[in-house]
């Protein structure tokens, strides 16, 4: 039998842990996603559409739209909101293409660097975590056991923080995605 | 005390960061770049969509929560 994704286990775990934790629209978004791939694996293929290709132009448009919404609306506000749902279904619907290539070429580089970042990575998330238990074992105390969200939180409320924000995150979004884009009919 | 503890903690990590992805620029045979490294994990749709995921919520968590 075809083996799970690790990603399914990863998300799950992600998801009941936002869910114990009482952090409910976090635990929807992880748990709506494990669920997607747990069908995936089952082999419902009414989840797999043609990839988007988007020309040049709407893509940076789209982006500049959405970084300026993002950076001057009010935060946490509906306008947000929408654009981070508009976000999300371009981002499945870009995302959600088969494999392109299953002969991953393997080297010793690529090994290496898969356990450096992930070792960093768990590091990270186990400092955080430390912060989030002790500043909950001591009765919410987040400023002695900040989290990283404490510690860039009140940048946020700030324009310029916001927008420093904004442009990395859709930035990073844009990397990790790589929209097929096609030459504007010019 | 501890909050600073924590908030080095923090930026340790973020300057390993900063020194892992610059050497790996500098010896890619040892280590692979960290652009590089995207494009080869995100070729499998499971580790593309698990990526994006933790992306998005990033952006719901700071931005729209």
């Amino acid at each position: 039998m075809k083996q799970r994704p690790v990603w399914l286990y990863i998300l799950g775990i992600t998801g009941l842990w936002h869910l114990g934790r009482g952090a409910l629209p976090d635990a929807a978004i992880f748990i709506a996603a494990t669920i997607i791939l747990e069908l995936d694996h089952r082999g419902v293929h009414r989840f797999r559409y043609k990839r988007l290709t988007i020309t040049r132009f709407t893509l940076a448009f789209s982006a500049s739209v959405a970084f300026v919404l993002l950076t001057f609306s009010q935060r946490y506000g509906v306008i947000d909101w929408l654009v981070l749902s508009a976000i999300a279904v371009f981002v499945y619907l870009e995302t959600w293409h088969t494999d392109s290539r299953r002969d991953r070429p393997q080297s010793q580089s690529l090994k290496r660097s898969i356990i450096v970042w992930s070792t960093l990575l768990v590091i990270l998330g186990c400092i955080e975590l430390s912060a989030y238990i002790l500043a909950r074992a001591h009765g919410g105390d987040d400023q002695h056991f900040p989290t990283i969200t404490v510690l860039i939180d009140p940048s946020l409320e700030q324009y310029f923080g916001r927008a420093v924000f904004a442009a990395l995150w859709l930035f990073l979004g844009l990397r990790l995605l790589r929209p097929r884009v096609m030459r504007d009919l010019t | 005390m501890s909050r600073s503890f924590f908030a080095h903690g923090y930026t340790i990590c973020l300057a390993l960061a900063t020194l892992i992805a610059t050497y790996s620029v500098v010896r890619p045979q040892s280590l692979m770049p960290l652009g590089r490294l995207v494009d080869l994990v995100t070729y499998k749709r499971a580790t593309r969509f698990g990526l994006l995921v933790f992306w998005f919520w990033f952006g719901v968590h700071y931005l729209g929560r």
